[in-house]
C-alpha cells in the first residue's frame, strides 16, 4: 500500500496531496499519516466527499488513515477549505501585505492600524489561506515585530505565512525570520494568478 | 484572564502603547470589541497579572484610559472599577 506521509505539514497541504493521490491513475489503497487535528478533520471531510472508504486510527499523537477505493469516486470541484471548530481557512483567498503600516498618512496611526488588523484576523472566522509579506511588510514577521503572537496563532490554525526573500535580504532580516517561511516572486505571482488576492 | 484597556482617543492609545513598551509590560493592540463602543476603535489587551502596574501608571498620570475591562476566552467584558 502506498503511504502518504504528511507529518510536519499543516492543513490544507495534506488534503491537497491526498486529493492528488485519489485522483491519480492507479489509486486503489492509500495510507495517509497526519500529525494535527485540522489536517485529520479535513482529510476525513475530503475523503467522505470524494466517496472513498476509510478508517482512521490515532496513535502517539499521529493519525493514520487507511483509504480504499470502494465504488465510483466523486470528483471534488470546490476549493479546499480547512476548517476546525470556528476557524475557516479559505485557500482561495490570499492577502498581500506590502507594508508594515496600514493606509497612507501618519506612521504611528498606520502601525497601530496594522497591529489591530492582524489581531482581528486571529478572531474573525474566515481566514485567508495565505498571507504574503513583502517590502516593509517583512518587519511584521521578523524579530522585534509586535504581531508575532497573532501570526504564530494564524500559522497554527493553518494559514500559510510567507515572507519575500529579496525583501528579507534587503533589510538584513534573513536570519531574523520568526514566523512562516521564505518565498520568491514566482510563488507570489502564482498566488496572485490562482487565488483571489487582496493587497494591503 | 486578560484586561482590555479602552481610550477616549487614538492618540491616548498610541501613547499608552509606548509607555507599556517602555515599562516592559506586554500589550497587544486590538480593535475595540463592537459590544463595548463604536467610538475610538483601538484598545490594548494586557495580562491580568499586569493590572496593578497599569493602575499605578494611570495614577501617576502616565497613561490616560477610558475604562478597563476584565475578560476571558468567552469574551464577556466586565468593567473594572
Amino acid at each position: 500500500m502506498k503511504v502518504l506521509d504528511c507529518r510536519g505539514l499543516t492543513c490544507p497541504k495534506p488534503v491537497i496531496l491526498t486529493k492528488k493521490e485519489v485522483e491519480g491513475q492507479d489509486f486503489d489503497e492509500l495510507q495517509i499519516i497526519v500529525d494535527n487535528k485540522a489536517s485529520k478533520e479535513n482529510v476525513a471531510k475530503y475523503l467522505k466527499s470524494a466517496n472513498v472508504a476509510f478508517d482512521v486510527e490515532e496513535k502517539d499523537g499521529l493519525y493514520y488513515f487507511y483509504a480504499k477505493k470502494d465504488g465510483d469516486l466523486k470528483k471534488v470541484e470546490e476549493p479546499i477549505v480547512c476548517s476546525i471548530s470556528n476557524a475557516e481557512i479559505d485557500t482561495s483567498l490570499t492577502y498581500i501585505i506590502s507594508t508594515d503600516k496600514m493606509g497612507l498618512g501618519d506612521d504611528k496611526l498606520g502601525s497601530m492600524l496594522m497591529k489591530s488588523f492582524i489581531y482581528s484576523l486571529t478572531e474573525i472566522s474566515q481566514k485567508p489561506g495565505t498571507i504574503i509579506f513583502l517590502n516593509s511588510g517583512v518587519f511584521l514577521t521578523t524579530e522585534g515585530s509586535d504581531v508575532l503572537d497573532s501570526l504564530k496563532k494564524l500559522e497554527e490554525l493553518g494559514v500559510e505565512i510567507l515572507s519575500c526573500g529579496t525583501c528579507l535580504d534587503f533589510y538584513n532580516l534573513k536570519e531574523k525570520l520568526v514566523v512562516g517561511t521564505v518565498t520568491n516572486m514566482y510563488t507570489i505571482v502564482e498566488k496572485m494568478n490562482s487565488t483571489k488576492t487582496i493587497k494591503i | 484572564m486578560n484586561v482590555l484597556i479602552t481610550f477616549d482617543s487614538t492618540n491616548f492609545a498610541i501613547q499608552c502603547e509606548a509607555v507599556l513598551k517602555q515599562q516592559g509590560i506586554k500589550g497587544n493592540i486590538m480593535p475595540t470589541p463592537r459590544e463595548i463602543t463604536k467610538s475610538c476603535g483601538i484598545s490594548i489587551k494586557i495580562f491580568h497579572d499586569d493590572l496593578e502596574k497599569v493602575k499605578e501608571l494611570i495614577k501617576e498620570g502616565k497613561i490616560k484610559v477610558k475604562r478597563l475591562y476584565k475578560f476571558d476566552e468567552n469574551k464577556i467584558f466586565e468593567p473594572i472599577e
